[in-house]
């Protein structure tokens, strides 16, 4: 009998290329918005027009995430693991957009506090995280 | 689906990660098409058929 090594996905390099690239995006979210959230707590914002630029900066990185989740799904070699990748990313879209829109109603109907839309996306990551974890132990074996 | 890859897996004596690098996928994947949960693409298929040498027919069974 001989053996053969099995690809891991950890190991794949599709998989490192994404982990790469999501790293650094998530670095430039914060390298971003840490300084306009400063500048807007001590009033050191340009005025208008600049002012819609600067204060939309943080979303570019978001951006960034989404295409490269897409080239990951496009790049990745193993089938399985992209189904199950697939999977997960519109199950953590259906959480977020249930949660959101949970909240929106409850809001105006229940009066539950006002909630920026600026953590949706870490929601979104959070879903993903969970998303990712529940799909790979419903089909690990 | 149904498919006789676990047979021809054990004729080989090879372990599904031994399958799974022949094959240059994920154990898990060649576990979920053994078990049935997952059924391979065209080109997947082609490639299984293709390292047992046998047609796509002689391994995957409609139904």
């Amino acid at each position: 009998m001989s053996t053969t090594h099995s690809p891991s996905i950890v190991s794949k390099p599709s998989w490192r290329r994404y982990m790469t690239r999501f790293g650094l995006a998530m670095a430039a979210y914060l390298a971003v918005l840490v300084p306009v959230d400063y500048a807007a707590h001590h009033a050191m914002l340009p005025g208008k027009p600049w002012l819609y630029l600067v204060a939309a900066l943080p979303a570019i990185p978001v951006a960034a995430v989404v295409l490269i989740v897409l080239k990951y799904l496009q790049d990745e070699e193993d089938e399985y693991q992209r189904m199950l990748n697939i999977r997960a990313y519109v199950a953590a879209t259906g959480l977020t957009l249930t949660v959101c829109t949970g909240w929106g109603f409850l809001q105006d109907f229940a009066g539950l506090p006002q909630v920026s839309l600026t953590h949706v996306f870490m929601l979104f990551c959070v879903c993903q995280g969970l998303t990712t974890g529940w799909t790979r132990l419903r089909n690990r074996g | 689906m149904k498919n006789r890859l676990r047979v021809l897996r054990a004729e080989r004596d090879w372990s599904q990660a031994d399958l799974a690098g022949r094959l240059d996928v994920s154990r898990q994947s060649v576990n979920a098409i053994e078990t049935g949960k997952y059924d391979p693409s065209l080109p997947l298929a082609f490639r299984i058929a293709r390292l047992f040498g046998l047609p796509i027919e002689a391994i995957f069974e409609d139904g």
